[in-house]
């Protein structure tokens, strides 16, 4: 893998909802949608909520200049859009400097985001965006536990090739009392003998105030507040069963 | 990095319905113009109460060297056209992987590529085992067609269900990617400020973007167009493939345009369907170096070129097993039809000179066949020349047999 450095970090978390929430043909697709698995659409949510492609504009406007091509955007996200059938990850590429190739990665809660990650790592690009973006209108009931924000967030994060390789690490079906001593050999690897690095982990690992209520971009966010050097981050999906573990040099 | 395909599997449900039968509000004029320009005729669907999960079942199941190496298998990857399939938190992906105990992989899906997210899917599968050559990576495609969507009238393409599924490997044995070339158009966005009018344009512009792309695909696999021995192409229309062949001067017998007027526009998964037909059908020989395309609103141009690996390839070793089947079960049968022995039966025994068939005869043990195989074979293009004798008559069935064959 190819060494990134984190440039730049912008949050978008406006408070109401899109007009795109509205759009009519949302009705029919989402009725079909739900019809399948017996589900009633829920009036009181339906035309609220957070369309992708508006949510995550000013993010992506955050973390660009006119004078610095991108040429790779991975957008991740786990509740769906507002737009079920918007190819987001396009619209959002056509607004970037440099149009760059783009495309979403999803249902894999919030494990998505460390897979976009490990994916821009593999580009090995000059310069690279990670888009993470979630909304908390869920318009029928859940059939099932899900993972699901009090409130609309996505954020912007600029990479620029750098000496530091990113590491990945994503382990699947682990139970909870497995991710103590995983975590742990998993850290350790990546910080190295005698090193030291700043470690930051999302609210599936830490249950405190910090990132509470953003499980997909909460952990994301806070990584603009990380020092420059070296970064070990992690998070838990408790309902997939990911622990995801990333290290990379923050700028 | 080299990307190879292990292996490459398809899944169609059984039931097929005809364009004038779908509930797409077509007019009787509507449907002679998608029958006739178009080259539409029917699709499949699930029976009711069949999920999506069977979909992407039946292809995964197919692939026959998945079988003893699901340890192996590092990621699965469903390849999305449309990106929202199922009620969150339903969740296909995961529901495939623990079904075909790949518990250990990482699943997710690919998306915002439209109906060509699955030429992206097998990209992205290569780079995340770069570096792993014990590695595979499931990708798969598939989805129901539960709604219309409303501002894509049905003028074009029908939709219809199928899925397909490949095993990607870094550097195996396989059919190995040469180039991937995608094309986005981030303006032609039917789901933008101006949706109308980015359709408008999209259909404008179709023939040229779509052109291009191949020719830029071919051309960074370092390949002229007369070294492409085949394009398995989106199923969009037949009319469509005519003009992009014009366009770029390239014969329309080197498009595999046979499933449009069977199969219809599969979301994401027509390469895979394609691929599986070429195979069965013989279009692909080993060292063949192949196109794939796919394009989509919102908008998106893709191109893949592949060499075929024949002899390696797990699909035609199965297809192998499967033509041994058929000519043993026909033998059998033909001993039971004519009430005696057949000590002297080969490929070579001719059904009607030697052995006294008649077509409906013929047609008789077809259909014992079936039964006996659990298979549906198509014999709208049967000829004299297919009954000619045992061989010509397996040849023609596992060309045209649905149900028995990846």
């Amino acid at each position: 893998m190819t060494g990134l450095t984190l440039r730049r970090v912008a949050h978008h978390d406006p408070a109401g909802d899109s007009v795109l929430a509205g759009h009519p043909a949302l009705r029919p697709f989402l009725t079909d949608l739900t019809a399948t698995y017996g589900l009633a659409l829920r009036e009181d949510v339906l035309g609220t909520g957070q369309a992708y492609a508006e949510l995550a504009a000013p993010a992506v406007e955050g973390v660009t200049n006119a004078g610095e091509p991108v040429d790779l955007l991975v957008l991740a996200y786990g509740v769906p859009d507002v737009q079920p059938g918007r190819n987001v990850a396009l619209h959002l590429a056509s607004r970037c400097p440099g149009h760059p190739l783009a495309f979403a990665i999803c249902d894999q809660g919030p494990a998505a985001a460390f897979t976009a990650l490990r994916l821009i790592a593999d580009y090995a690009p000059a310069r690279a965006l990670l888009v993470v973006a979630e909304q908390s209108a869920v318009p029928y009931p859940l059939i099932g536990p899900a993972t699901v924000p009090d409130r609309h967030s996505a954020v912007a994060l600029l990479f620029e090739t750098g000496p530091t390789p990113v590491a990945v690490r994503t382990h699947a079906t682990l139970p909870p009392e497995a991710i103590d001593d995983v975590l742990a050999a998993d850290v350790a690897a990546l910080v190295g003998a005698g090193a030291e690095a700043t470690v930051m982990l999302g609210s599936g690992l830490d249950h405190g105030p910090a990132g509470r209520g953003l499980p997909y971009t909460g952990l994301w966010v806070r990584l603009a507040d990380a020092p420059p050097g070296p970064l070990v981050f992690a998070d838990y999906d408790p309902v997939l069963g990911y622990l995801s573990v990333a290290a990379l040099a923050a700028g | 990095m080299t990307t190879t395909l292990v292996e490459v599997a398809a899944y169609l449900p059984r039931r097929r319905v005809p364009i004038e039968e779908l509930a797409l509000g077509l007019t009787p004029t509507q449907v002679r113009v998608l029958r006739r320009f178009n080259g539409l005729g029917e699709v499949r669907r699930q029976r009711p109460g069949e999920e999506l999960i069977d979909l992407l079942a039946g292809a995964a199941e197919a692939l026959t060297s998945l079988r003893g190496r699901e340890h192996l298998v590092r990621y699965v990857l469903h390849a999305r056209g449309v990106p929202v399939v199922a009620p969150y938190p339903v969740n296909p992906v995961h529901e495939l992987r623990d079904l075909l105990g790949l518990e250990h992989a990482a699943a997710f899906a690919v998306t915002h590529h439209a109906c060509a997210s699955a030429l992206l899917a097998i990209d992205l599968a290569g780079r995340l085992l770069a570096g792993d050559p014990d590695g595979l990576a499931l990708v798969v495609a598939g989805e129901q067609v539960f709604t219309q969507d409303e501002r894509l009238a049905p003028d074009h393409r029908v939709f219809g269900e199928g899925a397909g599924a490949c095993l990607v490997s870094a550097g195996g044995p396989g059919d190995v990617l040469l180039s991937y070339v995608a094309d986005q158009h981030g303006d032609l966005d039917h789901w933008g400020d101006d949706g109308p009018g980015a359709m408008d344009r999209f259909a404008r512009e179709y023939t040229d973007l779509m052109g291009d792309v191949l020719l830029t695909a071919v051309k960074q696999a370092n390949l002229c167009l007369d070294d492409i021995a085949l394009v398995l192409p989106h199923n969009v229309n037949v009319v469509s493939w005519r003009r992009i062949c014009r366009r770029i001067g390239l014969p329309v017998d080197r498009v595999l345009l046979d499933n449009v007027p069977l199969v219809g526009h599969t979301p994401s998964a027509d390469t895979f369907i394609n691929h599986a037909s070429a195979v069965a059908l013989g279009r692909l020989a080993p060292g063949d170096r192949y196109l794939t395309a796919g394009a989509g609103f919102g908008a998106v141009f893709s191109a893949m070129v592949f060499a075929h690996q024949g002899s390696g390839h797990m699909a035609t070793t199965e297809l192998t097993r499967f033509r041994t089947r058929v000519v043993g079960t026909l033998g059998v049968l033909l001993g039971e039809l004519l009430g005696r022995d057949l000590p002297d039966l080969s490929e070579a025994t001719r059904l009607f000179d030697e052995l006294g068939l008649s077509s409906s005869k013929t047609l008789e043990l077809l259909l014992s066949l079936e039964d006996e195989l659990d298979i549906d074979v198509d014999v709208d293009d049967i000829d004299r020349g297919d009954l000619a004798s045992l061989g010509s008559l397996a040849d023609f069935v596992v060309a045209h047999a649905d149900g028995g064959v990846p």
